[in-house]
C-alpha cells in the first residue's frame, strides 16, 4: 500500500510544481498589402507658355540695293504684313519696333526677340532692280528661321508700280508674294499624329517627314503625354496636356524629321548667341533650374506644328 | 481505483500545465494618436513663398510617411505569465510612438500641400498627394473612430483633383486604392483593368490588381499579375514589392528551429490587460503555428 502512494505523491508533485506554463509572445501576422506609391510629379510645362501657337514672324524693312526705291522699303513690308495677317497662316509680330532702324540695330532686336522666344522667323527682302522705264521693280524675299537661320522660302518677284514721285505698288503683286510666303509651310492643322520617336540631348526625332510635307525651319510644340487617359465614352483626352517644349526642324527625311529644342534652354547658353551650343542639360541660373525640374521629353509625346 | 484516478489527474496536470502557450499581440491595439500634439509646420513656407518649394518640402514629409511601417517583433523566448504583459505594453509603446510620428508627418505634409494650393489652386499633383497621405494615415491609424475621417478627406481631395483633370490616370488608380480599402473588390478590379487596357502599364496597377485577385481567392491570377509587375520598372518601389512578393521561399536547410505544433493559443487584451483564450490567426494550408511562435509549412 505504501509503494503506490509514494509514486502517486511524486507524480502529483511533478504535476503541480513542475508545471508553471510558459508563454511565447507573438506579433499578429500582417497581410502583405501592395506598397502605396506616391503620384508621379507632372512634367513641367513651359514657363512662360509659348507666345504663339502659329509660326510667328517679324517682317523687316526691305533693303534697297538700287538706292531708288525710297519709302518703298517700308511700304511694301507694311502691305505684305497686312496680306500675311489676312492669310491667317502666320502670327505676325508687330513690326513697329523694327521700323526705321539701322541693320545693326535690327540685328540686335532680332537676337533679343529670338532669345526671348517672341518670334520663330523673320521675313527679309530687298529691292534688287528698280526700272522707271517700265515701272517695274524686282523684289527678293526670304523667310528665315531665327534659331537655325535656315531659309524656309526664297523667291524673286516682279512688282509693278505707278507714279513717279508718289510711287504706289500694285497690291495684287504683293498679294502674290504673300501667297508664296503663306504656302512656304504647310497648314499646321493638316499635319496630325506626329509624335516623338527618339530623344537625344538637345535633339528629337519626330514621326513626320516629307510624307507630311514637313519643311526645314518649321517650328513645333511638344505636348506631354502619358498620364492622361481617354474618356471611355467620348474618347476625348487632349484637354489638359501641358506644352513642354518648342523645337525647330533641322532635317527632313521621307517619313521622319529631326528637330532641335529651342525651348527650354539654359539662359546662360542661349544668350551666348550660338544656337548650336544650346544644351538643355547644361548649368544655368535659378530660373533655369526651376524650369528643368521634372522636365523631360519622352518617346511618344505629341508634336503639333506651328 | 482511487489511486488510478489520481495518477491520471497528475499526468493530465503535467501535460496541460507544462506546455507552451502562444500569446498573440497586436501592438497597435488601443493606440490613440493625438493629432493635436502632431507638428504642423511647413518649413518651406518661411522663405519666399513658392508652390515649388512647398511641394518639395511636402514631398519629403510624404515620403517619410509612406516609408513608415508599424514596428514588428520576433516571437519572444518562452516567458512567464507576468512577463507577457510587460512585453505587450513595451510593443504598444513602440507602436504608439511610430503612429504619433506618422501623424506629425501627415500633418506637416498636409500643411505644405495646402499652402501650395493656396498659391495655385489648380495643382492637381498637390491634391492627389493629399489623397495619398490621407490614405496612408488611414492605414496607419489604429483608432477606428478617426480612420473614417481620413478616408472622407481622401475622397474629397481626389474629387477636387478630378475636377482639375478628370482624365488623369493617376486619379483612377487612387480611386481603385480607395475601393480596395472598402473591400469593393469588383469595382476596384474593373477600374484597374480599365487602366491597363488604356495602356497605363504600371507596376503598382498590377500589384493592386493581384491583391484584389488574392483577396477574392484567385491566387493564380494574383501571382500572374505580380509577375507582370516585376517586368515593369515604374514605379521602382512597386516593382521592388512585386519582386519580393514573387520570390520563391529559400530552400529549407533543415537548420531552422523546429517545434511541435502549438496547441494552446491566447491573445493579449490591452483593454483588460490580461490574456484571453483565442483561436490562432489563420495560415494558408498546410502551414501551422509552432510552439516557438514561428510557422511551418
Amino acid at each position: 500500500m505504501l509503494k503506490p502512494n509514494l509514486g502517486l505523491v511524486l507524480l502529483l508533485a511533478v504535476g503541480v510544481l513542475g508545471c508553471s506554463p510558459k508563454y511565447v509572445v507573438v506579433n499578429d501576422p500582417v497581410v502583405d498589402t501592395p506598397v502605396l506609391v506616391p503620384p508621379t510629379p507632372p512634367r513641367r510645362a513651359l514657363r512662360p507658355p509659348p507666345s504663339s501657337y502659329k509660326f510667328r514672324i517679324a517682317v523687316l524693312d526691305f533693303t534697297d540695293q538700287t538706292n531708288s526705291a525710297g519709302d518703298l522699303v517700308r511700304t511694301i513690308p507694311d502691305i505684305l504684313t497686312t496680306k500675311l495677317f489676312e492669310s491667317k497662316r502666320y502670327d505676325i509680330f508687330d513690326r513697329g519696333q523694327l521700323r526705321n532702324k539701322s541693320s545693326r540695330e535690327v540685328e540686335q532686336e532680332i537676337r533679343v526677340l529670338r532669345d526671348d522666344h517672341k518670334i520663330d522667323g523673320m521675313l527679309v527682302g530687298s529691292i534688287t532692280r528698280f526700272s522707271p522705264q517700265d515701272h517695274k521693280m524686282s523684289i527678293d524675299v526670304r523667310l528665315i528661321n531665327v534659331y537655325s537661320e535656315a531659309v524656309m522660302y526664297a523667291s524673286r518677284l516682279e512688282v509693278n508700280y505707278r507714279g513717279t514721285l508718289d510711287v504706289e505698288v500694285d497690291g495684287a503683286d504683293i498679294g502674290k508674294l504673300a501667297q508664296g510666303v503663306r504656302d512656304a509651310i504647310p497648314d499646321k492643322d493638316a499635319i496630325t499624329g506626329a509624335r516623338i520617336q527618339s530623344v537625344s540631348s538637345g535633339e528629337v526625332v519626330i514621326t513626320a517627314g516629307e510624307d507630311k510635307n514637313i519643311r526645314k525651319g518649321m517650328a513645333a510644340l511638344i505636348y506631354a503625354t502619358g498620364d492622361t487617359i481617354a474618356d471611355p465614352t467620348t474618347g476625348e483626352q487632349l484637354s489638359d496636356r501641358a506644352i513642354i517644349a518648342e523645337v525647330y526642324i533641322t532635317a527632313v527625311e521621307p517619313r521622319m524629321c529631326r528637330a532641335q529644342i529651342s525651348r527650354p534652354v539654359k539662359r546662360s547658353n542661349a544668350r551666348g548667341g550660338d544656337p548650336a551650343g544650346r544644351d538643355p542639360g547644361a548649368s544655368g541660373d535659378q530660373d533655369d533650374d526651376d524650369q528643368f525640374r521634372n522636365w523631360s521629353i519622352r518617346v511618344g509625346d505629341l508634336v503639333r506644328f506651328k | 481505483m482511487r489511486t488510478k484516478k489520481l495518477s491520471l489527474i497528475a499526468v493530465g496536470l503535467a501535460i496541460s500545465g507544462c506546455g507552451t502557450h502562444l500569446v498573440f499581440v497586436n501592438p497597435s491595439d488601443g493606440v490613440r494618436p493625438n493629432p493635436e500634439a502632431a507638428s504642423s509646420t511647413c518649413e518651406g513656407s518661411s522663405r519666399r513663398p513658392s508652390s515649388d518649394k512647398m511641394l518639395d518640402q511636402a514631398d519629403v514629409y510624404r515620403d517619410e510617411l509612406l516609408a513608415t511601417r508599424l514596428p514588428r517583433f520576433d516571437p519572444s523566448p518562452p516567458v512567464s505569465a507576468d512577463e507577457v504583459g510587460s512585453i505587450a505594453r513595451r510593443q504598444q509603446q513602440r507602436a504608439a510612438s511610430t503612429v504619433q510620428q506618422a501623424m506629425s508627418r501627415w500633418k506637416q505634409a498636409q500643411v505644405c500641400y495646402e499652402a501650395a494650393l493656396q498659391l495655385d489652386p489648380s495643382l492637381s499633383y498637390a491634391l492627389i498627394n493629399l489623397t495619398v497621405i490621407s490614405l496612408r494615415i488611414y492605414d496607419l491609424d489604429p483608432d477606428v473612430s478617426d480612420r473614417e475621417q481620413y478616408f472622407t478627406r481622401a475622397q474629397n481631395y481626389l474629387s477636387r483633383a478630378s475636377d482639375v483633370n478628370k482624365y488623369d490616370a493617376q486619379i483612377s488608380y487612387y480611386q481603385a486604392e480607395m475601393k480596395v480599402r472598402k473591400q469593393q473588390w469588383a469595382e476596384a478590379e474593373k477600374t484597374l483593368k480599365y487602366l491597363l487596357a488604356q495602356g497605363w502599364n504600371r507596376a503598382n496597377v498590377h500589384n493592386l490588381l493581384g491583391y484584389v485577385y488574392q483577396m477574392t481567392g484567385r491566387e493564380g491570377l494574383a501571382r500572374d499579375e505580380w509577375i507582370q509587375a516585376t517586368q515593369v520598372d515604374q514605379p521602382a518601389q512597386a516593382n521592388a514589392w512585386a519582386i519580393q512578393k514573387t520570390r520563391p521561399p529559400p530552400p529549407s536547410t533543415g537548420a531552422e528551429p523546429r517545434a511541435p505544433a502549438a496547441t494552446s493559443v491566447d491573445r493579449w487584451d490591452y483593454a483588460r490587460q490580461q490574456m484571453v483564450p483565442a483561436t490562432p490567426p489563420s495560415l494558408p494550408k498546410p502551414c501551422y503555428w509552432m510552439e516557438n511562435g514561428r510557422t511551418q509549412c
